[in-house]
């Protein structure tokens, strides 16, 4: 949830923004990049696509501002220009995203230092990474917004613009589908099986992709 | 607080698949109490559906602590350097265009009213007023090209 002084502060960027002054726009760029970035590479699933797809999503932003109404929240809006860019670039390549890199996934917070488990928890949360990467691009929208940016419900139904009740029963579908993609990587018990993930990483529609 | 055309409905004991989007609520702790009751007593008499929160319990501790990297304050910085730059020359553009076109309008009316000038010097001033718009649209296609195909350039800038 958004402080009332971050509040004023975006509503007195998009004013001035909307008079024609390009470099408020500065605000909500710098606001806003963190949670828009980690969706468009949960979209794209790479950094370079995102940072394009980002540009094209804020200048789109910009030049459309005027339309902006004061009583809308910036982000949401926002979230719908950049999704539509990223869910243009996916139809125009016309592939699955890449898996993104396991550089590009970071544990919010330092465990207890245990290079065994480091070395298991490194392999799990690539497979799981490359597991969301073959969802659909509206089940993977949801499990990123819930799952990796913790957005609450109400703040998902927002974003995305639909009702709570179908935030839940979109995230039980998703949840549901990538269960089972795990369940073909990891196996049942969950531990990893090296076919399957031979078979992944040799297997660009499947996400797969050569992890250091 | 759930919408009303999601509750499952009163009479009777509720459906797996009515419980099921509800599941997800009552595991992110998102529903209120009414509705945590009413999981809590499916579930107790469901052993099908306590299996599968288990499952997703699993789910959510297995992507817990994930989070996309994002990139450093210098790439901040350097991507809205590039976006500033490109807003403005979009304008800069738009402007150039928009003034070149007003100016060869105002220009050819002015030609085409012009006594005492030779057909000749009119047609020579208006070819190369047609040869400044041509190249003027020739540059534009060929920046709108090299932006959309050449990322080294953006690079750059980053």
């Amino acid at each position: 949830m958004m402080a009332a002084t971050e509040k004023e502060q975006e509503d007195r960027a998009i004013r001035a923004c909307q008079e024609g002054q390009a470099a408020a726009f500065e605000v909500l760029v710098r606001a806003h990049f963190g949670p828009a970035y980690a969706a468009a590479v949960g979209f794209l699933g790479n950094r370079e696509d995102a940072l394009d797809a980002l540009q094209e999503a804020f200048t789109k932003a910009y030049r459309a501002i005027a339309r902006f109404h004061a009583d809308c929240d910036f982000y949401p809006w926002f979230y719908r220009i950049l999704r539509n860019k990223c869910l243009d670039r996916l139809r125009r390549k016309r592939r699955r995203p890449r898996s993104v890199s396991i550089d590009d996934v970071q544990p919010a917070a330092e465990g207890p230092f245990d290079p065994s488990q480091l070395a298991e928890a490194s392999e799990r949360k690539a497979a799981v990474w490359r597991a969301i990467g073959t969802l659909s691009p509206d089940h993977r929208e949801i499990i990123l917004l819930r799952h990796f940016q913790g957005l609450a419900y109400a703040d998902i139904a927002r974003t995305l613009g639909i009702p709570q009740g179908t935030v839940m029963s979109r995230l039980y579908a998703a949840r549901q589908a990538l269960r089972r993609k795990l369940e073909i990587t990891l196996g049942r018990d969950g531990t990893a099986s090296p076919g399957a993930q031979d078979q992944e990483r040799l297997n660009p529609a499947m996400g797969g992709e050569a992890i250091p | 607080m759930m919408r009303d055309d999601m509750k499952p409905r009163s009479d009777g004991p509720a459906p797996c698949e009515e419980m099921k989007p509800l599941l997800m609520g009552y595991l992110d702790g998102e529903i209120d109490s009414g509705d945590i009751e009413r999981v809590r007593a499916h579930l107790a008499g469901c052993a099908a559906c306590r299996a599968e929160l288990e499952a997703f319990r699993r789910l959510v501790q297995e992507t817990e602590g994930m989070r996309i990297r994002e990139p450093g304050d210098d790439v901040v910085a350097a991507f809205w350097r590039s976006l500033y730059n490109q807003i403005e020359r979009g304008t800069g553009w738009v402007l150039v265009i928009a003034g070149a076109l007003l100016v060869l309008a105002y220009g050819a009316y002015e030609l085409v009213r012009a006594p005492g000038m030779s057909v000749i010097l009119k047609v020579g001033i208006a070819s190369a007023a047609a040869g400044f718009v041509i190249l003027l649209l020739s540059v534009l296609r060929e920046r709108l090209k090299v932006a959309r195909v050449d990322r080294y350039s953006k690079e750059i800038e980053r």
